[in-house]
């Protein structure tokens, strides 16, 4: 049903001015099955996401387990306090820095760079076959995946070691240089997930119209050409998107994997947050110490979301919101 | 179809030829980087862990044993991790897809006012989150925990496949067939299912993927949230299975008995990801049909 | 018809007989009160176990205990790992059992947990013969259990036949005879002696290239501390704590510690050490040591031989006395019963929950009767253990497990409460390979540990729930600059420069306070007694 809306007509009249509740009911009489279509993902994240979120309190209250997780006498923001001025802070922010900005740009790319591969070869079966292995490493458990690591990068017995006697080489012991920690989560990091990261850019490039390489071919366009120019494009607003929300995760590495490749010697580059509130929280019971690092972690990462979606909005078209 | 028609039409340039060999090349090396730490996973989960660990089966088994893949399978509970995982996986995926997919088109929708307060608030979940034990607190008064509902619903939505979904409708679902459609006077609704469903295949089969691997993988909420033996899903009891088979870790007493089960864990480790990931690795070609190109031919022609 | 139904009766009736009769076994001491004998009371209860254990309701000595007590338990059963997940949830989330057993809530979590636990001494006083005979004979096991504000919250156990060092050095005495070389008492007889490992062929296989003499991990324990007391001064100290005549010290502050390092930095880099000690984790550490075709490693410090080399080398393999960094020292050894050596403390403990507190210490009670701790430990009669005509307790072990194997699987073992008194510990008879380890132990280590007060000092020091929170997040920190500076020094030396600028990171992470706390805890406990 078209309605009065003022947009039909050419402009010449000026709209009636609505209320806010005004352009709300309007808003829904007109859209309400969209609403409806949001309704039940909306509820389920209100049960189970933000009624929790009374929990976060813990991070303001001393921990009483008597008087429950709201009972606690308030102490505002000294556990936060401790923690900026802990001595493991700035080594712990440094480190997470560190770690998650060298994944995401040795990380980020590589996806799209094989999904652009995939996306050239023309044989349906060997297509396949190849993105069926990039993404089976997805599949191994942190614990599996580290243990292989340690064994694959002996300097001695490992792979490692192997090429570098091939080469005349004295091979360097990768876990215990702190300063090869970043590289070497991230590059395990990219191995593990650049396949099972692609998909999402091979499904998108599986929505270019055909016709479009077509008529690229018509003009001479060679297949390298066709690759910067009708497929990459295609890709950017799901990059952008993806981009903005690591972006958001950058406070965020992850906790098994950097555990597992702990050693003494890399140790002062391989503390994170995570690895250091799971040793404080969980083996030492400091739940409201624990609950207010991870909340400082949280509002950091998406304080630096809502930086880069500005930015991205003002550059682009697209944005998160 | 189109092979046919570049052999009999256009011929290929020097630069293609180039990019070719090059395509091959990086293929090549692609499968070495990603293949062979597989194979050598496949290899340690049936040799001697003190070899593994020496670097003795770098290319070949040494000290073949099946005693890790015995100590996973002669454990019945195995199969109803097996029985339970399923369900889980496809019961989950179903209520995501169901409950993700509407809700991510209608936030694509450009003339849809209350989007971005909608993402804003979906997207702050992502961030602030109560911690475990209230949101177990929350599980519990509702009486979901302990059932088979816990692993499928509550935690079905997950914001990032949502943010995802929302940017592949926006990129893909044209404008014109929006406005043509709805002179026709055909609702949102039936637009979504009639038209923009079917053209986001690809979307679809991409985030049910996704949604299917998380939940064949689940492994913490089963541990906090599962009591009941028979509910639990097949992570859980492989953990088990390493877990019987591990020492205490530092601290504690460490006998030989200890450091033996080290050594049997060792294998297991390794032969676990075999046993779990199998499933989903064969499943990832019948999915990825999906995703080939010409999915959306004929949808606007000029 | 009616014959068969009185034959019926009275087979029913000579049964409930035998079940009323058969009652308690031979509790020869601490005989219960009067028992009532109504429906049996219902417990539940979480048990941490080692997963290679039987269900409790599975172990033949344990149904006998609940018969006896009357009462009908309800077990969860958790490993360690799973537990360490959920123990905040089911805590915080009030989900509380009646009791929890198997070190379920250790001390730092009955600190941060306290108000869910009932005291127990009047329910010792009253109802648990057993355990009051324990804390009876043991004073000093009671101030181990007895928390500041005066009472009993936790059940302490003392284990059997154990030893009382945590790591000692280990040495592959075949290779030493191969080469006509003595066992090492010096820091310089030890770098000859892997010198020649590593030069000539030690293990006879032709190769001479194929020794490590020796190997450690760095990793996780900081259990290379238990070197430092080659210089005579501190023994190994769990948590980097030693007390030395009632004066408490940071072991790695200490000067000694910096010779310790520069003594491992020679050997690095001489290559006596295998180059990736400073990254390797437990596992790797012992299955390099169990070469299927050869003995590999040299040297180590472990706990016990079989632990680090496994069953097919350990016959190599000895404890050796600790080694002295100089001639003319007196190298001193850990002496940590109470580290889980003999002694255990909040082993079990009752939760407000319990409405029959009364069934529930008496349940536990039956635990610590002489047969019931014995059994506790290696498994039940006719299964772990077997008791003779004279009183003696004879460990059985079937020959395809490795005896620490088979006592998990039967008994509750680390998890379990016990008290097994000296007097106790006489009378039974362990295994061959059990009796040897301790000899070992008698003959070589004993003789250097340092004094039990020292040794007790810190495990039976108190701290308040403020304390033990400040002492936990000054440690993790201490822990980590430690052990960074550790993995340095072993492959670059030590400095002067690097050498102050890690004591000052110490000091600015705290280390004076953590001393200080435990210090003037200490102080005040001793003088009250």
């Amino acid at each position: 049903m078209k309605g009065l809306d003022a947009t039909n007509y050419g402009g010449s009249i000026a709209p009636p001015h609505k209320t806010v509740l005004e352009k709300v009911l309007f808003s829904f009489k007109k859209h309400y099955q969209l609403y409806l279509m949001i309704l039940p993902a909306l509820i389920l994240l209100i049960i189970f996401y933000y009624v929790p979120i009374y929990g976060l309190q813990l991070a303001f209250r001393e921990y009483d387990p008597i008087k429950g997780l709201t009972g606690g006498t308030w102490v505002g923001l000294d556990y936060f306090k401790r923690f900026v001025t802990s001595f493991q802070f700035q080594e712990l922010i440094k480190n997470t820095l560190s770690i998650s900005v060298t994944s995401l740009v040795i990380g980020f790319p590589f996806p799209i760079m094989l999904a652009l591969i995939f996306n050239t070869i023309r044989k349906e079966s060997r297509k396949r076959t190849l993105q069926t292995i990039a993404y089976m490493p997805h599949f191994i458990s942190a614990v599996a995946l580290v243990g292989m690591v340690r064994v694959l990068l002996s300097p001695s017995t490992g792979l490692w070691g192997h090429l570098h006697v091939l080469l005349g080489l004295d091979a360097v012991n990768l876990l215990a240089e702190p300063s090869k920690f970043s590289w070497l989560y991230a590059f395990t990091n990219l191995w593990q997930n650049a396949g099972w990261n692609s998909i999402i850019y091979v499904a998108a490039l599986s929505g270019v119209d055909v016709a479009l390489y077509e008529a690229a071919k018509v003009d001479g366009a060679s297949r390298f050409q066709q690759m910067i120019h009708i497929d990459i494009p295609s890709l950017v607003p799901t990059i952008v998107i993806l981009l903005i929300l690591n972006s958001g995760f950058l406070l965020n590495v992850g906790f098994e994997t950097v555990f597992l490749m702990q050693t003494s010697a890399n140790l002062a580059a391989s503390e994170v947050i995570s690895t250091y509130t799971y040793k404080i929280g969980i083996k030492s019971n400091q739940l409201s110490y624990s609950t207010a690092i991870g909340l400082f972690n949280n509002a950091i990462n998406f304080v630096i979301l809502l930086i880069v979606n500005f930015i991205s909005r003002k550059l682009s078209d697209t944005s998160l919101f | 179809m189109r092979d046919k028609k570049r052999r009999t039409g256009i011929k290929n340039s020097t630069s293609d030829v180039v990019f070719n060999v090059i395509i091959i090349i990086i293929c090549v090396l692609l499968v070495i980087i990603f293949l062979y730490p597989l194979y050598f996973i496949l290899v340690a989960s049936f040799s001697s862990p003190a070899a593994v660990a020496k670097g003795q089966t770098l290319l070949l088994p040494k000290g073949i044993t099946m005693i890790g893949y015995n100590e996973i399978f002669s454990n019945k509970a195995i199969w109803i991790g097996y029985r339970n995982t399923i369900l889980y996986t496809f019961g989950g995926t179903f209520f995501s897809l169901l409950l993700t997919l509407p809700a991510a088109y209608a936030l694509s929708r450009n003339d849809f006012a209350p989007r971005s307060a909608f993402m804003l608030l979906f997207t702050f979940t992502i961030f602030f989150n109560g911690g475990l034990i209230p949101t177990y607190l929350t599980v519990k008064g509702l009486h979901l925990d302990n059932t088979i509902w816990v692993l499928m619903v509550p935690f079905c939505v997950n914001v990032f496949n949502l943010i995802i979904s929302r940017t592949f409708f926006q990129s893909s679902v044209p404008k014109e067939l929006l406005e043509a459609s709805q002179l026709d006077g055909c609702s949102d609704f039936r637009f979504f299912i009639q038209i923009a469903l079917p053209i986001s295949k690809a979307l679809v089969s991409v985030i049910g993927l996704y949604y299917m691997v998380g939940y064949w993988n689940e492994y913490f909420r089963a541990l906090i949230y599962i009591r009941n033996e028979n509910l639990r899903p097949l992570q859980l009891i492989i953990r088990e299975i390493l877990i019987q088979n591990q020492s205490f870790g530092s601290n504690q007493t460490f006998s030989s008995a200890d450091a033996t089960l080290a050594q049997k864990q060792e294998l297991l480790k390794y032969g676990v990801i075999v046993v779990s990931s199998l499933p989903m690795i064969i499943i990832f070609p019948f999915v990825q049909k999906y995703f080939e190109k010409g999915v959306m031919i004929g949808s606007i022609k000029g | 018809m009616r014959k068969k139904v009185s034959l019926l009766l009275a087979i029913v009736l000579i049964c409930s007989c035998l079940f009323g009769c058969s009652g308690s076994s031979s509790n020869s001491s601490g005989q219960q009160d009067n028992v009532p004998s109504e429906d049996p009371v219902k417990l539940s209860a979480i048990q941490l176990l080692n997963p290679v254990a039987k269900n409790p309701s599975e172990m033949p000595y344990i149904q006998q205990i609940c018969a006896d007590a009357n009462v009908e338990v309800d077990w969860t059963i958790y490993a360690q790992e799973n537990w360490l997940e959920q123990k905040n949830v089911i805590l915080a989330s009030n989900d509380l059992p009646d009791l929890f057993m198997g070190k379920a809530i250790g001390a730092s979590d009955f600190a941060a947990y306290s108000s869910f636990f009932v005291p127990l001494d009047d329910l010792i006083e009253e109802h648990a013969p057993n355990i009051k005979r324990m804390y009876d004979e043991n004073d000093e096991l009671k101030i181990f259990a007895t928390e500041l504000d005066g009472h009993i919250y936790g059940l302490t156990t003392r284990k059997g036949l154990r030893p009382d060092t945590w790591r000692k050095w280990c040495i592959n005495t075949t290779w030493l005879e191969n080469l006509g070389l003595s066992v090492p008492s010096t820091f310089d007889e030890l770098y000859d002696v892997l010198k020649a490992f590593k030069e000539e062929d030690a293990n006879g296989n032709g190769d001479p290239n194929d020794e490590f003499p020796m190997t450690i991990f760095y990793w996780m324990d900081l259990n290379i501390t238990a070197i430092v007391g080659a210089y005579g001064n501190y023994a190994e100290g769990m948590q980097l704590i030693a007390c030395k005549d009632g004066q408490f010290a940071f072991i790695p502050e200490q000067e000694d510690f910096r010779s310790l390092f520069t003594f491992m930095n020679k050997l690095y880099a001489d290559g006596l050490l295998h180059p990736e000690c400073v990254t390797m984790d437990y596992a790797t550490w012992t299955s390099i040591a169990r070469d299927p075709d050869n003995a590999t490693c040299g040297a180590s410090i472990v706990f016990a031989p079989n632990e680090w080399v496994g069953p097919q080398w350990e016959d190599q393999y000895e404890i050796i006395p600790q080694i002295a960094a100089e001639p003319g020292i007196d190298p001193v050894s850990s002496y940590l019963p109470y580290y889980t050596l003999t002694y255990d403390s909040h082993v079990a403990q009752i939760t407000t929950k319990c409405e029959n507190p009364e069934a529930a210490i008496r349940f536990l009670d039956l635990f610590y009767t002489e047969d019931n701790s014995v059994q506790g430990w290696f498994g039940s009669f006719g299964v772990g253990v077997e008791k003779d005509s004279d009183g003696n307790y004879k460990v059985i072990v079937p020959n395809e497990y490795d005896d620490d194997e088979w006592k998990r699987v039967n008994s509750l073992c680390d998890n379990g409460l016990y008290y097994i008194s000296e007097a106790i510990e006489e009378q039974i008879i362990p295994t061959a390979v059990n009796a040897k380890f301790l000899e070992d132990e008698e003959a070589k280590i004993k003789d250097s540990q340092i004094k039990p007060e020292d040794g007790n000092a810190y495990y039976l020091t108190k701290l308040t729930v403020e304390e033990t929170n400040e002492t936990a997040i000054i440690l993790t920190d201490l822990k980590n600059i430690v052990s960074v500076a550790m993995a340095e020094w072993t492959v670059n030396g030590v400095t002067d420069d690097s050498w102050n600028q890690y004591l000052q990171q110490l000091k600015t992470a705290g280390v004076d306070r953590y001393l200080e706390i435990y210090q003037k805890a200490y102080d005040t406990q001793v003088k009250n007694r």
